[in-house]
Parts: C-alpha cells; structure tokens; sequence
C-alpha cells in the first residue's frame, strides 16, 4: 500500500487523467439509473415459504388491486352515488384497468320467487337515504364486503380496481394520476375520496427517493464541508474528501446504470454514505501529510512519510468497513442484499478513488497551504494529551465504572426491541398515503393478509359436509383470535347461497353432501377461485389484517398452526402462508442477518489485530470498545422504541463497521509509538496528540453524516441515521477513553517488532540457534523471547547463578571468564561471543548453576531464550524441537572443538583445568 | 261456455300473470275464469328451468357437461335432451365428480320435466285448472291427506308411499307434521293459504279442520313454479306445482305435486295415472 501511494504521486496527471476518463464512462450509464421500488425485495430471496406462497398464489390466484375509499355520512346518497356511477366508468375505461369490483357489481345473491337473482347491490340505485342506509346495512352481512367494500359502520365504502396482470410496466405516477383525474369530481361530494394501494405508495416512495436525492445531498456536502473546514482549514483538504465522494458516486450509480441495479429507499442512502464514510480515510490521509508538513518536510518527504504511516492502516480500516457494508449483503433480504453489494462496491470505488486521487493532488498542490487560522482540535498542541492521559490514569477506574453502569443500562434495554418489517411503516407519519392506509385501516381490514391452506389430496372433499364442518372450525377459531381480523373462506360462500335459496338470513351451511351438491349447481367456480381449487381438494381461509406487531403476528399464526395440528381431521394438512408470513420470514432473517453481519465484522477486526500484535488477547481486549457503543446502540433502540426494521437493522454492521476504523487507527499508531518512545506514557500522548484530530474530526463528520438522515421521511432511514449517529458517538467515547486505559494494560509492541529490520533479515536467520529452520518457526522462538540491554562491564550472569535461559548476541560483545584470578590478577577468559552467537546453553542443558561469569564488553543487546519458553515451544512442535537441539548439540560440539584446540595451543590463554560451562 | 284457447304464454305461472294485471283486476279476472270451462292447446308446453351457476329462471339454458371421452360439451336444455339421455344411457356421461354430477341429473331432471309436460299433445283439453290460484291456494284445496292416512287410520309416513321418483310427491308436503289436536291452543292465522307462492308455517290437524301457526323460524313452502298439461293424456289439463322447501333447517330438493280436477269446482286430486318418464 505504501508503494502504491507514493506510485501515485509520481505521475498524479496520468493518475487523475485515468480518474477522469473512468468517471467520463460511468457517467454515459448513469442515464441507465432507475427509481424502482416493490414490496418483493423486501422478502427473503430463496425463502422456502416463498416457493410455497408462489405456489397459492398460482392456484388461488393474485390479483394487482387498488383501492378507491369514499367516506360520508351517507356515502350512497343518490347524488353521491350517480356521481360514483360515472367516476367508476371512468376507471373502467382507463386502459391498465381489468375490471373493478363494488356494490355496483358484487353480485347481492338472493331468491326472488324461488328463482336466485344475482343483480349487484346497486344494481337499482336508492331513491332516499333509509334505503341507502339499509341497502348498505345488507352489503355488510356479506362477509365477503364487510370491512373490504362496506364499512361495518355504513360510513365508507371502497371500490376495488382491478389492474391488468400484464401492465406491471405502467408508470406508477401515471397510473396514479389517471386515477386521480377520474376520481376528481367525486371529492367535491364525498367527505373523503382517494385511491390507494401499493402503487400509490411505490409512487410516493419513488417521488421521496428523488426529492429527498436533491434535499438531502446538498445537506450532508454541507454538513461535510462545515466540519472538514473547521476541522482542517486547509482548501485542498477540505475540497479532496468531495471529490472522491463525488466520482465514487458517480461510478456507484454508473454501475448500478449498467447492471441495472435500481434505487429504491434503501440504496438511495448510499450516496451520502459515500460523502461520509469515504471522507474518513481522506481525513486520516490529509492528516498525516499536514502532520509531516508542519513538521518541515518538502511536500515529497510529506508524502512519503503520509504513505509510510497511514498506507497499512488506510488498507486495514478499509477492508473492515468494507466488511462491514458488505456483511450487509449477506442478508437474506433481496433489498439488503442489492444495497450491501452496491455499498460496498461503492466504498471499494472510494478506496481507489481516495488512494489515487490524494497522493496525486498532493504531489501536484500538496505545496500549496492556506492560513495558519486555528483549527477547532490542535492536534500540534503538547500538553492536551499529557494531561488528558494523566487524568485518565488517575481516574481509570471511576471512569470504568461509569462506562460499565452505562453499558447495564443500555442493556436493559436490549430485550426490548421490537421488530417490525412493514414496508408501509417507511413512509413515516407524514406521508399523505401512510395517513391514507391508516384511514383504511381503521374503517376496513388492513391491506396485510395471509392465507390458511387447507388440503386433503383428495378431490372434491371440500364439497363434503364433514370437511367443510372442519373449515368452518378453523375458520371460527381464527375469528376468535381477534375480532378485529376479516376471516372469509369457501363456505362463506355456500352460506351465503345458502341463505338466499332457504330464503333466510341464519340457514347456514348445508347440513348434508346433497344439499352442498344441489348448491354447487348454482356455484360459479370463478367468483370462489380465490377459495377453493377446481377440484375442491384444497381450500383456503383468507385473512385481512392491520396487525404490524411482528411478535402479535408471529403468536397469531403460531396459535392457528397448533389449533391446526391439534384439531383438525387427521385427513386434511393446514399450512400457513401469505404476505404477513413472508414478512415474518424476513423479520427473522433481518434478525440473525444482524447477529451475522456484527459478529463477522467483530470476528474479522479481532483477526486482523491478532495478526498484527500476534497476540489473540489484544484482538479480543480491542473488540471491547467497539462491542460497548452496540450496546448502547441496541439500548437505544429498546428504550427509544425504535424497533429492527429495514433500515435500523443496517445501522449496526455498518456502524461497526466504521467504527472499528478508529480503534485500529489507535492501536496502529500507538504500536508505532511504542517502538520508538519505549516508554508506554509517551506513546500514548504522542498517539492521542496524533490521532485525537483525525479520530475526532472523522467521529464528527461521520455522527454528523448520519444525523443528515433523521431528516429523511422515511422512517426507516431517519431510525438508521439516529442509531448510526449513536453508535459512532458511542465509538468516539469508547476510542479516546476506553482504547487508552485497555491498551495501555497490554504488551503490544512486540519482540518481532523491537528488532531492526537487518536483525530481522540477515542476523537471525544466519544464528547457528535457528539453522535450517522455517521464517515462522524462528518467529516462534523470537516471540517468546525478551530483548535486554547491557552497558559495557554489566554481568549478565555470574558464577553461582541459577541456569534458566541461553542468550543471542543481538548486539555488543560478551566475554566469559572463569572467576578465579590468574598471576595477572585478571580471570581468565574462556570465549568471547559476537553478533550472532549463542551462549550460556551448556549451563543451561546441564541443569547446573552458572560456572563462569559473562560480562558485557560493550554496549550489548542479548535476546534471552527462557528454559520455560524453549519448553513451551518444543512441546507443541516437535520438528521445532528436533531442529533446535540439533543446532545447539553441533553449536556445543564446535565449541567443544575449538576448546580443545585451544587448549592444545601452547599459547593457550586459560588455565589447563578450566572449562567453559 | 266457451273453450279460451290459452297461448303459451298465458299459461305461465300465476306470478307472472300477477305482474300483468293490476292487483285489483286480478280478483275479478280470476272469478271470471272461474266460472268458465275452458279448453286448451297445451301443444309446446313452455317450460322454466332454473339456469346453472345464475339461477335465473330461463326457458333453455345452455350447460357444460363432462363425458368419458374426457371432454367437457356444451349442451342445450331441453333442444338437446334426446342426446343427453343417450349420453346417459350408454354410459357417456362422466359423473365421476360430484359437481358433474349433480349437473347431469339436474339436466337429466329438466329433460324429464320438460318431457312430462310435453308428453301428450292432444290438439284440444278440458282446463279445469287454469282458473285456480294457486299462488294463493287455501291448503283446504290441496290433497293434503292423500296418501298418508292408512284405511285403519294409522298415520304412516308420507315418504313411503309417495315415491313416484323425480321428487313428485302425491300429497301437499307438510303433511308429515300435521299434530292431531296437539296445537288446540296455539294461535292459528285463519285459513291456511299460500299467499303470493309462500306457505310459512306449521299446520295442526284439528276437529274444525286444518289450521296453522306462522311463528317465525316454522318451516315454509316456496311454490316456484305452476305449469299445466295434460300429462296422463286423459284430455284434461292437469296442474303441476313446483315447490322447494324454504327457511332455516330446510333442504333444498325440488317437490312435484301433479293436480288435476275433473270438474270446475272439484277437488284436486293427483292425475290417477302418475307418468313414469324414463331415468338415467
């Protein structure tokens, strides 16, 4: 990565020519771009349930209906209902509409002289307001109107239009509009008068999606613009962050163009994303050039020096918020799936843009500063973060204990959360159709239904007495559920001829198969379609209702099912199915796609600090100030009442994924400190110094950011920007107080990364210690050493010490000498040990104390290789050990060797009776 | 007196004649025919079916039927009854399901309806029937002990022995509840009647004669239709009433009560030869 940036800064024209011919190429498809929007994807893609409920729809049908609701006192009062006449041939003849069903056309099915009439209701229009009002008072005891075309209090009435099956491409706003103009006298006469349905709200959503595009865009560059100046005061640093937002966006939406990816409410959020997310790393950059720059270097050295420090942490923040964005795509929810990808793609796009476009506007303008105005956080201020850190320290465990209480309490709240996947609930309380469907809903049954499938296999059993009696069960057990429910079924039907041939108003179901028989002569299979197959081996129970409680719901259909299981005829199987099951579905899939989407970016940020500090206790230490702001986002959302919804259950992975960016800036940079301060207090001053601008400004553009979001209409969307806002708040706590007091308890510059780079390379690996063995098993052994310093005459060991541990010459000179005084009056030396070489083994393998005496000749750095890690290593890895002892029986041997030859030398400088041990 | 030749569509059922004339009118006209014999040309007899799936009250209907070749035809009632009783006598017809069944015997049914009525074409007949009401028939009228008292007075179920097939009964239906003197104190509505097609009530059997009790829930009579032809072929036109059982608890199943009178003011009695029209 570091070669990369600066790769970029040596040819920025070429880089930002490449940038532009590429954004000059998006921008030909983003022509291509749609608003779309449809219930569908907000269901689980390959949901069994779906395969099935596809399968009811096909048999039972699935008709595309929308509603005209008209309200009045008296809403057949003769000139209302002349004028609804008229309106209603309007519809008719609009070219996307199959037909419309009302009182104008719903067969009132009655006998008339024996003989059945099956003239509609308003087949004679009332000629006073006491036969309007009978007439209607009749309609409701159809259970087939009732609370779906007649109102159980007479005082509104609906007209279904049916649309065309093979006129889905039809505008919505057109089709909205047609139906507006046709319906426009009758305002004048009713007290209310709309159309409603799902392309009504699709309509509204899809003007929102754009209105809201040109509303809140402009805010979020605002808000953007307003933090970066203050934060950064620079005008390259403050236009850069736009500018990669801006062609990240443009080549997002030119992709979406060109695979014809739509932008429905959910990807509509992405491009703020952009603006927000993509401008942290930006801002990391940005800080780390001015930091050099201020610090004197030309702007080459600035940039070197800005590629070195940020490159691995630019590349390793990236991938955990791009997990982050994509874990969202793993969801099982077609419009999360669409909007994880397209995020997640955009934000990679942001990287490339960001990681080209810098270095090389850099290397163009980098020389050019503006004012020396202060910025809101001084990050070249001394004292602040010696200060700050000597408070910390002091107070570490008040303030831990405040952070626990928060984090309990904010835990009480989690089991509230409730779950709610309504797609209507994302219009928000002010939409003129969410206000519309709440009106429907009080006056009729609700607009959501499922549907109990009842079969037997066998054809024609449903024209059987006993297994209709089954039906009517089910049907009654429902109903009792809650009154509020609209429960019809086929043998609503046989009821209701029932009635009209007995000429009265309670006959009721046939009592016998006869009876049924003689009905079904009278039956029109097309108008009972709905309820009953062709051969009558399977019927369906058709549920309205406006419950939007998923847990309500989910107790609902559990108590059916078991009722089902419980008491129906052993020989008929119920299933359950429907559009509030499908949801349902969704509901549990957003749920554990939440749980998924949090503990996979947790687990991949705990893996790559792990990695980097080679310690897994340091990955799970620095996951805790990132699982806190989710606890609190979580309590949040139980006390708020804000419940998991399309958008909210974003908020978390994505949040997190951000979030997470910090923490790692943190411990990057306090690792960095740590291995030229040495001194754990200084890296953390330094680190705060460093990282508090960058953190902060970041934190606050990106709380910001999501705060642009509460300014959407729809709900969902303004729910994600008030939690996404929390949770990064949370997180900016969390990184400047928590991620100082934990990482300061730890260990986290390593041995590995104490060595210099030509130990690393030449000296280690040529010690005859680690002949012929692996990078990572030398690794392994250098990981649980220690490095100690030695000033010239220090002993590093002395006669009579214990033998626990062998030493590495890193660097110096050691010499070892026998502690007994020759004529000289010196002792006598036995071996000298250079760079490289090993010493102090044979005491140490012998299990004896220390024989002789090793003093450092020179300002020396031993790496020391304890009895306990030696076992600890050898003991899970065998080879390892093999290979270990081989090279110290041949290092032992050559000395044993060299000794001898020594000794055999007449100018042999030890005694004749002295050994090395 | 003179013979009235009646036209086809004179000789429809009495509501629909009830629709024609002012009601006022209509106690005249019917004391007028009364007092008249009347001959009639019952050639064509126009007979109305109940139409599947509408239930309207058509003349033909045209209806899907299912045959063993595994083909659905369209048939016409009555032009194509010959080929349907073929179908059904050779075993063509499929009447595996219980819809298509019920629709064959209910075009079976028809046929043999429309065959009963047209059955003897006698150029002239005796009408000794047309001038009656029976809309509004007294029960007094109606053979309302036929069949169902034994010699020894034993009441028998009238079921047993009125079985003459195709839902013809022999006696007026409500027969079976008649409760000898059990409802001596029960409020009674004067004379039993239909009134406009409509019987709503229970009868009792009392010494002073028949009454009944119209309390809501009782079960009634609905007569539907009212068709006249010489169906024995004796040269006098006969009366038959179509009645379907009405209210709460009832069973739909059509009833036949064939009348005739052999003299103006005689009594109804059912035609001393009942026709036995082939069946599937």
């Amino acid at each position: 990565m570091q070669q990369l940036l600066l790769l970029f800064s040596r040819r920025p024209w070429m880089w930002l020519g490449l940038l532009l011919a590429a954004s000059v190429l998006a921008a030909t498809q983003v022509g291509h771009l749609q608003v779309k929007v449809s219930a569908e994807e907000m269901l689980v893609i390959d949901d069994p349930q779906r395969q099935y409920f596809d399968e009811v729809a096909k048999i039972f049908g699935d008709e595309r209906i929308v509603l005209l609701v008209l309200e009045d006192d008296q809403p057949l009062a003769t000139a209302r209902t002349e004028a609804l006449r008229q309106a209603i041939d309007r519809i008719d003849a609009l070219p996307f509409v199959a037909r419309t069903e009302s009182l104008f056309t719903v067969p009132h099915v009655k006998s008339v002289n024996g003989y059945l009439d099956k003239k509609p209701y308003l087949d004679t229009l009332p000629d006073n307001d006491e036969a309007a009002r009978a007439l209607l008072q009749t309609a409701a005891r159809n259970p087939f109107l009732r609370n779906v075309l007649v109102a159980s209090d007479g005082r509104a009435i609906t007209v279904a239009i049916v649309l065309h099956d093979d006129d889905r491409h039809v505008d919505d706003q057109h089709l909205n509009d047609a139906l507006e103009e046709a319906i426009a006298p009758l305002r004048a006469l009713y007290q209310r008068a709309y159309v409603i349905g799902f392309p009504q709200v699709r309509a509204e959503i899809s003007g929102r999606i754009v209105d809201e595009q040109t509303h809140l865009l402009p805010l979020g560059i605002g808000a953007l613009l307003i933090v970066l100046f203050l934060m950064l005061r620079q005008l390259l640093d403050i236009v850069t962050p736009l500018v990669t937002a801006a062609i990240s966006i443009l080549w997002t939406f030119g992709l979406m163009g060109w695979l014809g990816i739509p932008v429905n409410v959910v990807t509509s959020t992405i491009p703020i994303l952009l603006i927000v997310v993509g401008s942290t790393e930006d801002i990391h950059l940005l800080t780390a050039f001015r930091h050099a720059q201020r610090a004197g270097a030309a702007p080459a050295d600035a940039l070197a020096v800005m590629a070195r420090k940020m490159g691995r942490t630019v590349m390793l923040t990236f991938i955990t918020t791009y997990a982050g964005f994509l874990s969202v795509g793993l969801s099982g929810i077609e419009v999360l799936r669409q909007f994880g990808l397209v995020a997640s793609t955009g934000l990679l796009f942001n990287f490339i843009v960001t990681i080209i476009f810098i270095p090389a506007a850099l290397a163009i303008a980098g020389q050019w500063r503006l004012g020396s105005g202060r910025r809101l956080i001084d990050g070249d201020s001394v004292t602040w973060p010696a200060r700050y850190w000597r408070f910390l320290e002091q107070q570490r465990w008040q303030v831990a204990v405040i952070l626990v209480l928060g984090a309990a309490l904010a835990a009480v709240g989690i089991p509230r959360i409730k779950v709610n996947h309504n797609p209507i609930e994302t219009l928000g309380k002010n939409s003129p159709v969410a206000e519309r469907l709440d009106h429907l809903d009080r006056h009729f049954a609700g607009l959501e239904s499922f549907s109990v499938v009842v079969e037997s296999g066998i054809q024609d059993t449903f024209l059987h007495a006993r297994y209709l009696d089954e039906l009517v069960k089910l049907k009654k057990h429902i109903e009792s559920l809650d009154p509020n429910l609209s429960v019809t079924a086929f043998s609503d039907y046989l009821v209701l001829l029932n009635n009209a041939f007995l000429e009265s108003d309670n006959a009721g179901l046939p009592k016998s198969n006869d009876e049924i028989a003689e009905l079904m002569i009278f039956l029109d299979h097309e108008r009972v379609k709905g309820y009953v197959t062709e051969d009558y081996s399977r019927a369906r129970i058709v549920v309205r209702h406006a419950i939007t409680d998923a847990a309500k719901l989910r107790a609902l259909l559990r108590d059916i099912r078991d009722y089902a299981d419980q008491h129906l005829d052993p020989g008929l199987r119920a299933h359950v199915t429907g559009d509030s099951v499908l949801s349902l579905s969704a509901t549990r899939s957003m749920i554990v796609g939440q749980l998924q989407s949090v503990l996979l970016i947790l687990t991949l940020f705990v893996m790559i600090v792990a990695l980097i500090f080679t310690d897994l206790r340091v990955g799970l230490l620095a996951a805790l100030p990132n699982i806190f702001p989710m606890i609190i986002l979580f309590g949040v959302m139980g006390f708020a009442d804000i419940p998991l919804n399309i958008g909210t259950t974003m908020a978390a992975a994505i949040a997190i994924g951000i979030a997470v960016d910090d923490t790692l800036h943190f411990m990057l940079r306090y690792n960095q400190e740590l291995r030229t301060s040495k001194s754990q207090a200084l890296a953390m001053q330094n680190t705060l110094r460093e990282e508090a601008l960058p953190i902060g400004s970041t934190s606050i553009a990106l709380t910001i950011g999501f705060l642009i979001y509460t300014q959407s209409g729809f709900t969902p969307v303004a729910q994600f920007g008030v939690l996404g806002a929390v949770l990064i708040a949370a997180a900016l706590l969390a990184d400047l107080i928590m991620t100082p007091l934990l990482i300061s308890s730890l260990r986290l510059v390593t041995v590995w990364d104490l060595l210099s780079l030509r130990q690393r390379q030449q000296l280690i690996p040529q010690s005859p210690l680690f002949r012929g063995m692996r990078p990572w098993q030398i690794r392994k052994f250098v990981l649980s050493s220690t490095l100690l310093d030695f000033a010239p005459g220090e002993y590093v060991y002395a006669q009579g010490d214990s033998s626990d541990a062998l030493y590495l010459v890193m660097k110096g000179v050691i010499e070892i000498t026998v502690p007994r005084r020759t004529p000289s009056g010196s002792e006598p030396v036995v071996d000298r040990f250079g760079s490289g070489q090993i010493f102090g083994d044979v005491a140490l393998l012998a299990g004896e104390p220390r024989h002789t005496n090793a003093i450092s000749l020179t300002h020396s750095t031993l790496m020391v290789l304890s009895r306990e890690g030696i076992a600890n290593v050898t003991q899970f890895h065998p080879f390892i050990a093999s290979r270990l002892f081989l090279n110290l029986a041949r290092d032992v041997s050559c000395r044993w060797v060299n000794f001898i030859s020594r000794a055999r030398s007449p100018h042999g400088n030890f005694g004749e009776d002295d050994e090395q041990k | 007196m003179t013979n009235m030749p009646t036209s086809p569509a004179n000789r429809r059922t009495r509501p629909a004649m009830g629709q024609w004339l002012p009601q006022r009118l209509w106690g005249l006209a019917l004391a007028f025919a009364a007092a008249l014999p009347a001959h009639a040309e019952p050639a064509n007899q126009q007979v109305f079916f109940a139409e599947p799936i509408s239930g309207r009250r058509v003349t033909e209907y045209q209806v899907d039927l299912t045959t063993m070749d595994d083909g659905r035809h369209n048939f016409s009632v009555p032009a194509d009854c010959a080929a349907i009783e073929r179908l059904l006598s050779d075993g063509g017809a499929d009447r595996s399901r219980v819809v298509d069944r019920r629709l064959w015997h209910k075009a079976a049914e028809d046929c043999w309806f429309h065959g009963l009525l047209n059955r003897h074409t006698a150029a002239t007949i005796t009408d000794y029937v047309t001038s009656y009401d029976f809309m509004n028939a007294r029960i007094r009228d109606l053979p309302i002990g036929m069949g169902c008292d034994s010699a020894e007075g034993q009441r028998l179920p009238c079921e047993a022995l009125t079985d003459y097939g195709h839902g013809m009964i022999a006696f007026f239906p409500f027969l079976p509840i008649l409760r000898e003197g059990a409802a001596a104190t029960h409020k009674t509505d004067g004379e039993c009647a239909l009134r406009d097609g409509l019987f709503f009530g229970r009868l009792y059997a009392l010494p002073d004669g028949i009454r009944c009790d119209a309390g809501d829930g009782n079960p009634s009579l609905r007569l539907i239709a009212v068709d006249f032809a010489d169906i024995n072929g004796d040269g006098v036109l006969d009366a038959v009433l179509r009645f379907v059982p009405v209210g709460p608890g009832a069973a739909r199943s059509p009833l036949i009560l064939p009348l005739t009178r052999l003299s103006r003011d005689g009594p109804f009695t059912v035609p001393a030869v009942v026709p036995t029209a082939s069946r599937q």
